[in-house]
């Protein structure tokens, strides 16, 4: 147990480090001088010798790329991600202030799958090839195909133009989270709905299934307890990854909604070139995904007794 | 037996597949009496497990399509999910083979026995948040089944039971994960227990004490038990009466004596050939020539008679006639008279006993 | 020579596969769901549209026509027009040319570079796999879009760089994939007993692991051809990736929000059209996957085992 959460604590090291290498080294696609390319977009016009070489000194562009790697990560570290270019702000604040927002959608979004997807999927597994079942498997790989951006639209068409129920854009109340979390939450919700089926039918199957039907158990206790409890486990670790995941339709969902969190400011930043932003959200994302991923391989441990309970008794 | 626990007549269960429509039960029946026990042997995928699951009407994807299960007294066949469900692990419960993956994983062994208790308690209309043990649902009354569990984990003979009650299924070796689906079965004190292939999956020591235990709870319990097995020497050991199976049809039936010294159909006779040259166990059936069929759309004829030597053209086409050779003891074969007398090939004499010694000292021999 | 036996072995293979596909029983497997053929339909009627739509069609995609503005759809405009006088059904029919392109090459890419770190990995082993891994979970460890359009708007606006950043961050999975295939099959007899026989490494991948491996990738490439559909579509949207007045619909679906209210038809036909494409080849690749995937059971071996 303890040789494999180091192996893994290890491994996760290995990969954080490759993601702040990633990073960093992102930076170095751009065509041109950066120095350059910044200082035109701020000033309007070409920028001066003095100015590019003050700006490169400033910035460190000067230095070989490995000095400039491990300032960098330096600064990363005591929790510095450097200011941005335009808006005249540590990106950390920045970060600090969209954060909340993407986090309110992807939370939010993740329940919608979670309250829609998990019991569609049981239904669709216990009615295995019935008419619910095989409408369901439409409906949810409609909604895996779905790109959000389209239905975002959709639904500002319809709640917001049409029936004018709920704002078109913005951040705000819960008002303003109902169609976003929405648009994120039905591909969403078709994934998870997909993944609880074909776990379900596995675990229908399994003899210990019909061990408890042997019990004379009710069907509903043995579905809810017995085969639901089983097929959770893997479902447990694609929520977790979706979490990460989030982010990857927050990026449309924020721009269709005009939502001021991660996506957005990511989106402007890398339109803008401001480089500091796009590095500070791109490691963040990356961290966070690593982060998820370990949470929820320990978090299977704990709930699969098989894994946090080796050997035993009778070894 | 005027009154049999358990009166099967002509089930027929079958099973669609890809290929086709599967037989896999084509028309078999048997009497259970009070306290007997009564073997079902045969080649893997001759319908056993099958028959047992239709016993407990737990034969899904399949479908019981003919016969009747009258248990006693009600046939089962028309019950419906809730009068099943007033049976089934109530009055009539089995244990599976391979107690590798019978149990389920996530539970521990003494809350999936005690689940068993507290159906058996009937708590009319079980509800789904008394069976959840979680804490805050309100899942209480969990003390005492988990008591009686200990109990009845002490009676099949799994040591230190109060500390085994919390551990997982994983935790446990085969015998006593075997052991604890056997308490599992008898947690309802059923009337009659279906057993598939209950040793199978362990090794010979542990397999000798399962044995034990089951002759030991229809001695003091009374109750009556159907033993499904591939193994002649789980049979012999066990069984008051026995059935040989074949193609989901019952090729030969009677006492286990009577089978054993004077087994008197050809499939029989090489079954039993096959053990006593003391082959590898698990695959002595296997020494048979030709392959056991697919069982695909039914039989027309004997189904044994593609791997028969003494069948002849009328095999292969129409009915076969069962004759009772004997009180009690019937043989499905049309050709009988050709077929070597069963005393002369029995590899066993006259004696119950020493027949039971031979049978037994053939197949573990290994 | 070590190239003629490796084309001899992914043929006799392809033979082999397409023999198991015309095998009655994978067919009526295939064929026995609606929804399969249903896929089949959707992604043979798009290939039809894309390949000869283009050259039926009279009309051109960016000519605008500004005395036919946000016309609804009518006989002359079946779909309408957008904002600049563009029929809008042109501009669909050229799309799908665009969209498939795109799923082709930007497939390739990853195929290609995702089976030869894959292959190199799961042979070589030891430190090479191990970093190679790492590499592609470091890969892995980004949501894909938000890598794939950081890529795209720092190599600057355009559909090639948009192509570019979908396949260089998407190979990951073929590597793993491909990788844990290649281990598993190096250790069965036939692999070891031609390496012992002096077969030549690259030899031995081509002739017994690569055909190996085929059947996962088929149904891996076809339902990424969903994602890369999408994925395409998503960094058009953001302005990414193919530019005005290219007709790209995710870069139509964006130029017609302005119009939500006068001619919501403009971001509807895109959308619909997106959504179509990704669920017939989402629909082909879970029936190509039921078909190839070899742990199908029946029931009947659950009952008597």
């Amino acid at each position: 147990m303890s040789h494999y959460l180091l192996s893994r604590l290890g491994s996760t090291l290995v990969v954080l480090l490759g993601v702040t290498v990633l990073t960093y080294s992102m930076l170095f696609l751009a065509p041109g001088d950066p120095a350059e390319t910044v200082l035109r977009q701020q000033m309007g016009h070409p920028p001066s010798e003095e100015a590019l070489a003050d700006f490169r000194e400033r910035h460190g562009f000067d230095d070989p790329f490995p000095v400039q790697y491990a300032n960098w990560l330096a600064d990363v570290v005591r929790g510095d991600l450097g200011s941005s270019y335009f808006q005249k702000q540590p990106v950390s604040s920045l970060i600090a202030q969209a954060l909340p927002n993407t986090l309110t959608l992807g939370l939010s979004s993740m329940a919608v799958a979670v309250v829609v997807g998990l019991p569609a999927g049981v239904v669709s597994a216990v009615h295995r090839d019935g008419l619910l079942d095989q409408m369901a498997q439409v409906v949810s790989l409609a909604g895996v195909s779905m790109p959000n951006f389209w239905l975002g639209y959709l639904l500002i068409i319809v709640f917001s133009l049409r029936l004018d129920l709920l704002p078109v854009a913005g951040a705000g109340g819960l008002d303003h989270l109902v169609l976003p979390a929405l648009t994120l939450g039905t591909s969403m919700t078709a994934v998870i709905a997909r993944l609880v089926r074909t776990t379900m039918l596995d675990v229908l199957d399994e003899a210990y299934v019909r061990t408890a039907r042997s019990k004379g158990l009710r069907e509903r206790i043995v579905v809810y307890k017995h085969a639901l409890r089983n097929a959770l486990i893997p479902v447990i670790t694609v929520v977790g990854l979706q979490l990460g995941y989030v982010l990857n339709g927050a990026v449309v969902v924020e721009i269709v909604f005009q939502r001021p969190g991660l996506g957005k400011l990511l989106v402007d930043a890398v339109f803008a070139r401001d480089y500091p932003i796009v590095q500070g959200v791109v490691l963040l994302v990356g961290v966070l995904f690593v982060l998820t991923n370990l949470l929820v391989d320990l978090s299977y441990r704990y709930v699969d007794p098989r894994i946090s309970r080796p050997g035993g008794y009778d070894g | 037996m005027t009154n049999p626990l358990l009166r099967v007549a002509d089930l027929q269960t079958r099973y669609r597949t890809r290929d086709g429509v599967v037989h896999a039960v084509d028309g078999i029946s048997f009497d259970v009496a009070e306290d007997e026990i009564v073997g079902i042997v045969g080649e893997s995928g001759c319908g056993k497990s099958a028959t047992a699951l239709s016993l407990l009407g737990l034969q899904d994807p399949g479908e019981i399509v003919g016969g009747s299960i009258r248990f006693d007294g009600t046939d089962l066949t028309d019950a419906t999910e809730r009068e099943w469900r007033g049976v089934r692990g109530d009055r009539l419960s089995m244990v599976f083979q391979n107690p590798e993956s019978t149990l389920n994983p996530v539970f521990t062994v003494g809350e999936q026995i005690a689940e068993s208790v507290k159906v058996h308690e009937g708590e009319s209309g079980q509800r789904l948040r008394d069976f959840l043990r979680v804490p805050w649902l309100g899942g209480d009354g969990w003390d005492a089944p988990i008591e009686r569990a200990v109990d009845l984990m002490r009676e099949v003979g799994i040591p230190n039971p109060g500390l085994r009650a919390d551990a997982y299924p994983h935790e446990l070796s085969g015998g006593l994960r075997q052991r604890a689906t056997l308490a599992i079965a008898l947690a309802a004190e059923p009337d009659l227990l279906v057993a598939d292939e209950p040793t199978t999956a362990l090794d010979t020591t542990t397999q000798a004490q399962i044995l034990a235990k089951l002759r030991e709870i229809n001695r003091d319990r009374g109750t009556a038990m159907v033993v499904i097995s591939h193994d002649l020497g789980v049979v012999a050991e066990l069984c008051d009466r026995v059935l040989v199976m074949y193609a989901g049809q019952v090729m030969e039936r009677g006492t286990t004596e009577a089978v054993f010294t004077n087994p008197s159909h050809p499939y029989t006779q090489a079954l039993l050939a096959c053990t006593t040259r003391g082959v590898d166990r698990t695959s002595d059936l296997d020494a048979i020539g030709g392959e056991v069929p697919d069982l695909l759309g039914g039989t027309d004829g004997c189904p044994f008679a593609p791997r028969c030597r003494h069948a002849t053209d009328d095999c292969v086409s129409g009915s076969v006639p069962t004759r009772e050779i004997d009180d009690g003891h019937d043989v499905a074969c049309g050709e009988l008279d050709a077929v070597p007398d069963g005393r002369s090939v029995s590899p066993v004499d006259d004696s119950d006993r020493s027949a039971r010694r031979a049978v037994r000292g053939g197949s573990t021999d290994d | 020579m070590a190239d003629a036996t490796a084309v001899g072995g992914v043929a006799r293979y392809l033979r082999e596969r397409v023999g198991a596909l015309t095998d009655r029983r994978a067919v009526a497997t295939f064929t026995g769901r609606r929804r399969n053929l249903l896929g089949l339909v959707i992604v043979a009627g798009l290939g039809v549209v894309a390949l000869i739509g283009p050259l039926v069609l009279s009309t051109s995609p960016t000519e605008t026509a500004l005395a036919h503005v946000l016309h609804q759809p009518s006989l002359a405009h079946p779909l309408g027009t957008d904002a600049l006088g563009r029929d809008l059904l042109t501009r669909m029919v050229y799309g799908a040319r665009i969209s498939l392109t795109i799923a082709a090459l930007v497939i390739g890419v990853r195929l290609v570079l995702g089976t030869g770190v894959g292959v190199v990995a799961g042979y070589a082993g030891g430190w090479v796999d191990e970093a190679a891994m790492r590499l592609v979970d470091v890969l892995l460890a980004f949501p894909g879009i938000v890598l794939a359009l950081v890529v795209a708007g720092l190599l600057g606006p355009s559909l090639t760089n948009a192509m570019v950043a979908l396949a260089v961050v998407g190979w990951g999975r073929y590597a793993r994939v491909v990788r844990s295939e290649v281990i598993s099959v190096k250790e069965r007899g036939f692999v070891r007993a031609a390496r012992m026989m002096g077969v030549s490494r690259p030899r031995t991948v081509a002739r017994h692991v690569l055909p190996n491996v085929l059947g996962p990738v088929v149904v891996l490439a076809t339902l990424d051809v969903g994602t890369v559909v999408l994925g395409a579509a998503g960094l058009s949207f953001l302005g990414l990736g193919a530019q005005p007045p290219t007709p790209e619909w995710g870069t139509m679906l964006a130029s017609g929000r302005s119009h939500l209210q006068q001619a919501p038809w403009l971001i509807n036909v895109p959308g619909v059209a997106i959504v179509v494409t990704v669920f017939g080849f989402n629909l082909l690749g879970d029936g190509l996957r039921d078909v190839l995937d070899p742990r199908q059971r029946t029931a009947l071996e659950e009952v008597d085992s």
